[in-house]
C-alpha cells in the first residue's frame, strides 16, 4: 500500500462520494485505503495526537516545537527575524559614539555578530511631558536610521564636518578639482542674471 | 621801529606776587581779578533784584498748566512724583509674586534636569561608586578577585594592545623564577589580610602575592581601581 | 528620549530586567498592567511579529535605589521572575511595582509599609497588580503581619531607620526561608551622620554579620544617591563542602 502524506495519529472524514465521476480505478483505491487508524508520519495535527513511541522521534518532535525565545528568565522574549532595516539600527546603535562628538558611551558588549533577542518599539511619554518631551506625529518616523537622518542638529553637524573636510582635502584654488561640465556653467549663468 | 628795538633783549617786567607772610590769604588780587569779581557779584545781584520785583508784582490770579502737576514744597515748585504711588499692602503682594514667578521659574528648571536625568542610564566615565566584595577566606577571595579581573578585561574601555600584555606576563614569568632587579610585591601592592595569616599560610601566600602583583599591574593599565576584596577577621567566620 | 522615538529592547544581565537602548539608554522592567504607569514613568510599547503588544516601564535609578544598585554594577539581585519578596519600607510602591514586574505573575511581593498615606498610594497600586500583597504594618513587630506571609526567597529592606539591622534580622528570622538572601540600603545620615559614611557601612556589616547573615557585596549608589550603600548578602547560607 503506498504511503500516504497525511499525519500522525487519527485521521477521520466523512466518506463523501465525490462529485463528478472518478476517471480511474486507482484513485478509488487510495481513497479507500485511508483508514482511521495510527498513522505512521512525521507531521504534528491540531487536536488529538499520539506521540510517536520512538524516543528519538520524540526528541525530533519537541525540539521542532520549541519556540525560539530568550528563556522564562525574561518573560519569553521573542527572536526578531532580522529586516535590512532593523540591522541598520542595530548598526546604529553599535555607533553611537559617533553621532555627537560630545556625548560619549560606555563600551557594551564587543560582540561582531547582532543581538539575537530583541524587540523594538516607541517610548509612551507621561501625560505631564505632553509639551516638553513629545515628538509631533510629522516628526515620528518608522525606524531610528529615519530620525537620525531628519534631525535639525544632527543635520548642522553634518553639513558643517563634510564642508570641513572638503576644505581640508580639496582647498578652493587647485583647477583640478574644480567640477566643470555644462550644467556647472548654466548654474553659474543663471546665477549671475 | 618796534622790530629794532626787539633786537635788543629787554628786560619783562613782572607783576607784584602776594608777600611770603601773607601766603596764606591766596592769590594778590590786581585790578583784573577785581574786575572779575565785582562784575559777578553785580550781576548776581541784579538778577536777584529783578526777580525780587517780579515776585513783588506777581498776579495772583495767575494759571499755566504746568500748576496742575505741581506742588509748593518749602517754597520751591516741585513736580508731583513720578513714582507710582502703591499701599504696603499691595507693595507686599507684588513682592511675593516676584519671588512666585522666581520660584516657579526654578521648579520647572529642576524638573527638566530630573527628566532628563532618569534616562540617563550610560555615559563613559570612570565608575563614581565603590563596590566590595566580603569573602570568608582567602580562596573564596582569590575567586572572587579572578572572576572581577576577568569581567574587567571583558570590558575594558581601554584596550590594552598585545605587546604590553606579553611584557606582564614575561614579567610575572621572572618573578616567579626570583630573578632579581624586579620590583617586590611589597612595594607595589597591598594584601588585605592580617600578618598573622601570612606566617600560617607559608607558600600559599606567595603564590597569591604574585597573583596579587600581576593584577595589580593589569588594573594600573586598565585604569580601574575601584573593586576591592576584604576579608572577614577570623572571630567572624561563618 | 522624547515620546515617539523608537527604540530598541535588550533583555539585561539580570533576569527580568531589560535594557531600552536609543540615543540615550534606560533600564526597563516588563509591566505587568500595560497601558498604566505607576508614577509618571515612560513607556515603551512593542508590538510583537504575531500582533500581541507588550508593554515596558522605564525605573528612574534616581528614584529607585534597586535601580541605582544594579546601574552600580551589583553582581546579583537575587530577584528574578518566580521570586518570592518581602519589601520592607515600601513608601508610595514605586519600587515595588518594578519588583513586582521582575518578579511577574508566578512570583509574590510581600510590601511592609508603615504610613498611611503612602499606604494609600501602595494599595491603589496593589489593585491593579495581583502579585502585590500591601501591608500597612510597623516592620518592627512582624509579628502582626506573620499570618499574611509565608516564606520568602529574598528580603529586600530600605526602611531608613537606625536599627535598620535588627528589624532585618527579626524579620528574616520569621519569614527568610534558610540560604535565602537579602538587599539592604543602607542611609549613612539616617543611622550617623556624624561619622563618616564608610565607618557606617562597615559598621552595619558587622551587625549584619553578627545576625547570621552573611554580606557578600557592597555598592555605593553614586552618582545616583549621596552616602547611599547597598549590601546584598545571604541569609543562614549553608556551609561550602571544601574539596
Amino acid at each position: 500500500m503506498p504511503e500516504n502524506k497525511s499525519a500522525i495519529g487519527l485521521v477521520w472524514a466523512p466518506k463523501v462520494p465525490p462529485l463528478f465521476g472518478v476517471k480511474n480505478s486507482s484513485e478509488k483505491m487510495h481513497n479507500q485505503t485511508k483508514d482511521p487508524v495510527l498513522t505512521p508520519g512525521t507531521e504534528l495535527v491540531d487536536g488529538l495526537y499520539v506521540p510517536p513511541r520512538d524516543p528519538r522521534k520524540l526528541n525530533k518532535l519537541l525540539k521542532k516545537n520549541m519556540k525560539d525565545t530568550a528563556g522564562s528568565s525574561w518573560f519569553d522574549m521573542p527572536a526578531l527575524t532580522v529586516t535590512p532595516e532593523i540591522k541598520k539600527d542595530l548598526e546604529i546603535l553599535k555607533l553611537r559614539h559617533v553621532i555627537d562628538p560630545k556625548r560619549h558611551f560606555k563600551k557594551g558588549d564587543n560582540s561582531k555578530a547582532p543581538p539575537k533577542y530583541f524587540q523594538v518599539g516607541t517610548v509612551i511619554e507621561p501625560a505631564s511631558e505632553f509639551f516638553s518631551g513629545r515628538l509631533t506625529k510629522k516628526e515620528r518616523k518608522t525606524t531610528l536610521a529615519d530620525e537620525l537622518l531628519h534631525d535639525d542638529a544632527l543635520k548642522a553637524y553634518r553639513k558643517r564636518k563634510i564642508q570641513e573636510i572638503q576644505e581640508s582635502r580639496h582647498p578652493g584654488g587647485v583647477e583640478k578639482w574644480k567640477n566643470k561640465g555644462r550644467q556647472t556653467w548654466k548654474r553659474a549663468k543663471q546665477r549671475r542674471k | 621801529m618796534s622790530s629794532l628795538r626787539n633786537a635788543i633783549p629787554r628786560r619783562t617786567h613782572k607783576e607784584r606776587a602776594q608777600p611770603q607772610e601773607r601766603k596764606k590769604f591766596g592769590l594778590l588780587e590786581k585790578h583784573k581779578d577785581y574786575v572779575l569779581r565785582a562784575r559777578a557779584f553785580h550781576q548776581k545781584e541784579d538778577t536777584l533784584r529783578r526777580l525780587r520785583e517780579k515776585a513783588a508784582s506777581r498776579n495772583p490770579d495767575e494759571f499755566y498748566f504746568k500748576m496742575v502737576n505741581t506742588r509748593m514744597v518749602d517754597g520751591i515748585h516741585r513736580p508731583k512724583s513720578e513714582a507710582n504711588e502703591y499701599t504696603p499692602e499691595e507693595l507686599m503682594l507684588m513682592k511675593t509674586q516676584d519671588i512666585g514667578y522666581v520660584l516657579q521659574k526654578l521648579q520647572s528648571e529642576k524638573k527638566k534636569i530630573e527628566r532628563l536625568n532618569s534616562a540617563l542610564h550610560t555615559l563613559d566615565h570612570q565608575p563614581e561608586n565603590k563596590h566590595v566584595f566580603y569573602a570568608e577566606d582567602r580562596e573564596e577571595a582569590k575567586e572572587i578577585q579572578s572572576k572581577q579581573f576577568e569581567k574587567r578585561d571583558s570590558l575594558a574601555s581601554v584596550k590594552v594592545p598585545g605587546r604590553i600584555k606579553k611584557k606582564q606576563l614575561h614579567l610575572t614569568e621572572n618573578w616567579k623564577q626570583g630573578k632579581k632587579g624586579f620590583k617586590t610585591w611589597k612595594s607595589t601592592t597591598r594584601i588585605w589580610p592580617c600578618k598573622e595569616n601570612c606566617r600560617n599560610l607559608g607558600e600559599s601566600v606567595n603564590l597569591v602575592k604574585m597573583k596579587l602583583f600581576n593584577r595589580q599591574l593589569d588594573l594600573c593599565i586598565n585604569g580601574v581601581q575601584n573593586a576591592s576584596v576584604r576579608l572577614y577577621s577570623s572571630s567572624t567566620l561563618i | 528620549m522624547k515620546g515617539g522615538s523608537r527604540v530598541v529592547v535588550q533583555p539585561h544581565r539580570h533576569d527580568g530586567v531589560f535594557v531600552a537602548k536609543g540615543k540615550e539608554d534606560a533600564l526597563c522592567t516588563k509591566n505587568m498592567v500595560p497601558g498604566e504607569a505607576v508614577y509618571g514613568e515612560k513607556r515603551v510599547s512593542v508590538q510583537n511579529e504575531d500582533g500581541s503588544k507588550v508593554e515596558y516601564r522605564v525605573w528612574n535609578p534616581f528614584r529607585s535605589k534597586l535601580a541605582a544598585a544594579i546601574l552600580g554594577g551589583v553582581d546579583n539581585i537575587w530577584i528574578a521572575p518566580g521570586t518570592r519578596v518581602l519589601y520592607l519600607g515600601a513608601a508610595s510602591g514605586t519600587t515595588v511595582s518594578h519588583v513586582s514586574d521582575i518578579v511577574g505573575p508566578t512570583g509574590v511581593v510581600y510590601a511592609v509599609e508603615f504610613s498611611h498615606r503612602s499606604g494609600r498610594d501602595l494599595v491603589n497600586m496593589a489593585k491593579k497588580r495581583t502579585n502585590v500583597i500591601p501591608i500597612i504594618e510597623d516592620a518592627r513587630h512582624p509579628a502582626r503581619y506573620r499570618m499574611l506571609v509565608g516564606m520568602v526567597d529574598v528580603i529586600f529592606s530600605d526602611v531608613a531607620q537606625p536599627d535598620q539591622a535588627r528589624i532585618l534580622a527579626l524579620n528574616a528570622s520569621y519569614f527568610l526561608k534558610n540560604g535565602g538572601h537579602f538587599v539592604i540600603s543602607i542611609k549613612a545620615n539616617c543611622i550617623d551622620s556624624t561619622v563618616p559614611a564608610e565607618a557606617v557601612f562597615a559598621q552595619e556589616v558587622k551587625k549584619l554579620q553578627a545576625e547570621q547573615f552573611k554580606p557578600s557585596e557592597q555598592v555605593t549608589l553614586e552618582p545616583f544617591e549621596r552616602d547611599h550603600a547597598c549590601v546584598v548578602g545571604g541569609y543562614r547560607m549553608p556551609k561550602k563542602q571544601k574539596v
